[in-house]
């Protein structure tokens, strides 16, 4: 197997979790945001268990 | 008698430090994409011994203090000419016994002179292996350099193993104390998660096996099971915990794995609340609920090459 480990290196830590998230949120942005104007909480995925709530 | 000084002197200057450095510098040398052929062993133990002998070599002329410290030394002694009564005297025996005083005067001084050279040369090559490991633990840290990414980065880079970056935390910032998550499909369609502890290759480069630790397999028949009837739960429910510490998962039964460079659960939840306000402007609190935080990536196929691609849709259970 014949890999560019640089460009792996760089994609890896391109690709984290927390960026893809990140990038969940931005999606997201106004469904958090209306959410967390009426006080409710909103998950960001019920699967992977990210809660987000006004902080109190 | 010189075949057996030879020796010695190869033991001393070669197969000494070799054995030194990779006993040391273990988590460098294991960082090799594959078994060295004795060809390449040799030419890579003649580097690694060279470069200290080099460096003592060139700092014995160039330093007052390295050419004659720790052991003293007046500078006509060792000459040439002591080497040369030396060999004479170990060469032939009449030799030895015609200058005998001359023989031990020159010996002594001999020995004296590579005493020092030697107290130098493992100075040097545990200076030599304190930087490869400097280099091998901080390869995250210091990649972020482009100077470095550039120069001694791209020289680490081809000759570790494509696997590491893979089923390690290599390439991220150490202080990051990020963890290797992978979801791993059988070819007997079981679908297993867990935190990759290590990996194993075989002399030719190629995976053989990963062992996980906290692994679960996934229950798809219960999850049918209740979608059958209407019952809604979390996903999360369906991942059963494997008994015994460590799970042993060799790579001819996978058919895809697919990894993930997680932080520790508090570093998550502060990198996305800090997102989240900085996206919405709100001040807000984020909660990471249970252990498993996942987040696929990326689908690691049985190339091993990186491409996008959802997760595996029906695992057994």
């Amino acid at each position: 197997m014949t890999t560019d480990l640089e460009q792996l290196s760089e994609a890896l830590q391109k690709d984290t979790p927390e960026k893809l998230l990140e990038r969940r949120i931005e999606e997201k942005k106004q469904e958090i945001i209306n959410a967390l104007q009426e006080g409710r909480e909103f998950v960001l995925d019920r699967d992977r268990g990210i809660v987000i709530k006004r902080a109190s | 008698m010189i075949a057996l000084v030879a020796s010695a002197l190869l033991g001393l200057y070669i197969f000494l430090p070799v054995f030194f450095f990779d006993k040391l510098a273990a988590p460098f040398v294991r960082l090799k994409s594959k078994e060295r052929t004795k060809t390449e062993e040799v030419v890579a133990g003649i580097f690694i011994a060279g470069i200290p002998f080099a460096f003592t070599w060139w700092l014995s002329r160039v330093s007052w203090h390295v050419g004659r410290y720790p052991l003293f030394l007046s500078d006509e002694a060792a000459s040439g000419t002591d080497y040369q009564v030396l060999f004479n005297g170990l060469y032939s025996e009449h030799y030895f016994e015609a200058y005998l005083s001359q023989f031990w005067d020159a010996f002594w001084r001999v020995l004296q002179h590579q005493g020092r050279f030697l107290v130098w040369n493992y100075t040097f090559l545990f200076v030599e292996i304190c930087l490869v490991l400097i280099v091998t633990y901080n390869f995250g840290r210091l990649n972020q350099n482009p100077f470095f990414r550039k120069t001694v980065g791209q020289l680490l880079l081809r000759r570790v193993s494509e696997w590491h970056p893979l089923f390690t935390p290599f390439v991220f910032h150490p202080r990051e104390k990020r963890r290797v998550e992978v979801d791993v499909m059988t070819t007997d369609m079981h679908l297993y998660r867990g935190t990759v502890k290590s990996h194993f290759i075989n002399k030719d480069g190629l995976l053989t096996g990963l062992i996980l630790k906290d692994a679960k397999r996934f229950q798809y028949s219960r999850l049918e099971a209740d979608r059958e009837v209407g019952a809604q739960k979390p996903l999360e429910e369906y991942w059963k915990p494997i008994p015994g510490s460590n799970l042993y998962i060799p790579y001819e039964k996978t058919v895809t794995l697919n990894l993930r460079y997680e932080l520790p659960d508090p570093g998550m939840a502060k990198v996305l609340k800090d997102a989240v306000s900085r996206i919405t402007g709100m001040d807000t609190s984020v909660t990471v609920q249970g252990a498993q935080l996942t987040a696929a990536i990326g689908h690691v196929k049985a190339s091993g090459t990186v491409s996008s691609s959802e997760p595996p849709e029906r695992p057994a259970d």
